[in-house]
């Protein structure tokens, strides 16, 4: 047992049993994932995605996960959960998913305070649960932010009214995440001072609809390795401060900037069909170097005893929004490095190059087709083969003028995706 | 339009192996609760109620069988790894207590008479005077 699983069961088991009675409850879930993309070229998925990290040979440890959730009642009205998530891609290192106070104030209102998962999307939350989905992962087109978990407060309200049932949920709170970027280089996405609210609504439980939105205010920094892909805008922000553009500057960089997350989802399960669907958007309200996206899923799924075959369909464009940033820099400004202007390479060409990186640009297909198969009612095995579709080719990227020492894009590629899964919860 | 022999001798086998009135929801005898109906009855074991006459309600479930089946398909529309999966969403992000899950009818009753505010279900044959009913499905 390695020292951080030592630590991260001492606190769980100080932190809940000694304030607790014996009646402390626990349960967990877990998967196995195997997968392949039958290719090994570099990063033929987005590079944000999980799939990104299969490649010809089965990788037992991308998707593969084990959780163990401990919750106790403190009184009446107020419970503890602490829910301790390793994942496989993380060499399976334990960590406090969820760590949380409740307070009920009656059967209407709750409040949550501690460390919550963002409930962005339907399955954002439980996002890891692969029992609770019928995917091996829910479809990427979507499920491909890097931020999960943040530290705040949640505040929940449900209501039944006629044939609906209503659940309202506010949130408030900060993430720091770290994310792969390139190479071994590692960015931290900063989500501060988020602020969303989600209504999840069901009309006689065969109908579900959802809506949420989200403010926050986002920052991304680098590592400063050789490899970070950041180097290459920090090159382009120091040079627009070497000619006086500070707004251009300020512009370009993601710190502090405003961003909106929507989303709108749909499920109907009736006769043993199953159709869903969601929306969702990520738009930059404050200029900066990040991404807007739009994406969009459809599934649809049929129930044949313990079997439930499904066929999903998802797309995704993402782009930089540019045009402000560079409508504020006078054309033939040039390209400083360390101070002295570089002739022939006017900064506003660097920044267009830039916004164009495959990395950053997406026009992505999927079509996947998948089967459920549940073994008893909490063990399940899975199956999904999914066709990536890239409606960028080669020739939509000009040529990219590089920054010194910034490492090589690669364009994304069609692939093929194959995932089979065994899920249980307990 | 008639209806054809085989098709009666059909209708009639399935309504007499699943009788309608197959089970009671019970509590303990001296639980505060008074008698609930079907909808009350799905609020709480769906985990959207948790609690009645101002007492926190813990929900017993049965394991695997015809009495667990028989509850789920007639008060909860959802049985089998839907309703796994509709709870796994409930208990790992926390918006509900888990279930407690015990073997039989004897066990179903036992629990509910040892723990304040229990609530679970168990075969029409089982019940007895050492129980309350609050609902007859």
């Amino acid at each position: 047992m390695n020292r951080n699983f030592r630590f991260a069961a001492y606190l769980l088991f100080t932190f809940v049993i000694p304030i607790a009675r014996a009646d402390v409850t626990f349960h967990g879930y877990g998967q196995t994932v195997v997968g392949t993309t039958f290719s090994n070229n570099d990063r033929v998925f987005p590079l944000q995605s999980t799939s990104s990290q299969y490649s010809a040979d089965p990788n037992f440890q991308q998707n593969s996960n084990f959780a163990l959730q401990a919750a106790a009642p403190l009184s009446d009205s107020i419970s503890a959960v602490a829910q301790v998530l390793a994942l496989g891609q993380e060499d399976f290192k334990p960590k406090f998913q969820w760590a949380y106070l409740t307070y009920h104030f009656n059967d209407t209102f709750a409040l949550k305070a501690g460390r919550l998962q963002f409930p962005f999307y339907q399955y954002s939350d439980y996002f890891y649960v692969g029992e609770a989905y019928p995917w091996v992962v829910p479809p990427e087109a979507v499920y491909i932010t890097e931020t999960t978990h943040y530290d705040g407060i949640n505040a929940s309200a449900q209501q039944s009214i006629g044939d609906w049932y209503l659940y309202w949920q506010v949130i408030f709170g900060s993430t720091d995440t770290q994310a792969p970027s390139s190479g071994t280089s590692m960015l931290t996405i900063s989500d501060h001072n988020m602020i969303g609210i989600t209504l999840d609504s069901s009309y006689n439980d065969w109908l579900s609809l959802r809506a949420g939105y989200f403010l926050s205010k986002l920052s991304i920094t680098g590592d400063g390795s050789a490899n970070d892909p950041l180097n290459q805008v920090n090159i382009i922000v120091d040079s627009l401060k070497q000619s006086g553009l500070d707004t251009a500057a300020r512009d370009l960089e993601a710190k502090d900037d405003l961003i909106q997350y929507y989303t709108v989802g749909f499920q109907i399960t009736r006769w043993n069909w199953m159709i869903l669907g969601e929306f969702a958007g990520l738009n930059l309200i404050s200029p900066s170097f990040a991404t807007n996206t739009e994406s969009e899923y459809l599934t649809v799924g049929h129930r044949w005893g313990r079997f439930t075959p499904l066929l999903t369909f998802g797309h995704r464009n993402q782009w930089m929004p540019a045009g402000k940033i560079l409508q504020s820099i006078p054309a033939g400004t040039p390209l400083y490095v360390n101070g002295t202007p570089i002739n022939g390479i006017p900064v506003a060409d660097l920044i267009t190059t830039f916004a164009d990186n495959p990395l950053l640009r997406a026009k992505d297909y999927y079509y996947g087709i998948g089967l459920r198969y549940d073994l008893t009612s909490n063990v399940a095995l899975k199956i999904d083969f999914t066709h990536y579709d890239s409606h960028y080719t080669t020739s939509d990227y000009p040529t990219l003028i590089q920054a010194p020492g910034t490492p090589p894009v690669t364009n994304p590629q069609d692939a093929n995706r194959l995932l089979a899964a065994v899920t249980f919860s307990f | 339009m008639s209806m054809n022999p085989r098709s009666l001798l059909g209708l009639i086998a399935l309504v007499t192996t699943f009788d309608v009135n197959a089970g009671v929801i019970i509590s303990s005898k001296d639980a505060p609760f008074s008698a609930i109906d079907a909808e009350e009855a799905k609020k709480i074991f769906l985990g959207r109620e948790v609690s009645l006459s101002g007492l926190n309600v813990t929900v017993i479930f049965q394991k695997e069988g015809d009495t667990r089946t028989n509850f789920e398909t007639v008060i909860l529309g959802k049985t089998g790894a839907d309703l796994t999966a509709y709870w796994s969403k409930l208990i790992f992000t926390g918006r509900a207590q888990a279930p407690v899950e015990v073997g039989s009818d004897s066990d179903v009753k036992a629990k509910v008479n040892s723990t304040p505010g229990a609530i679970g279900y168990i075969s029409n044959g089982a019940a007895d005077g050492s129980v309350k009913v609050l609902f007859k499905y």
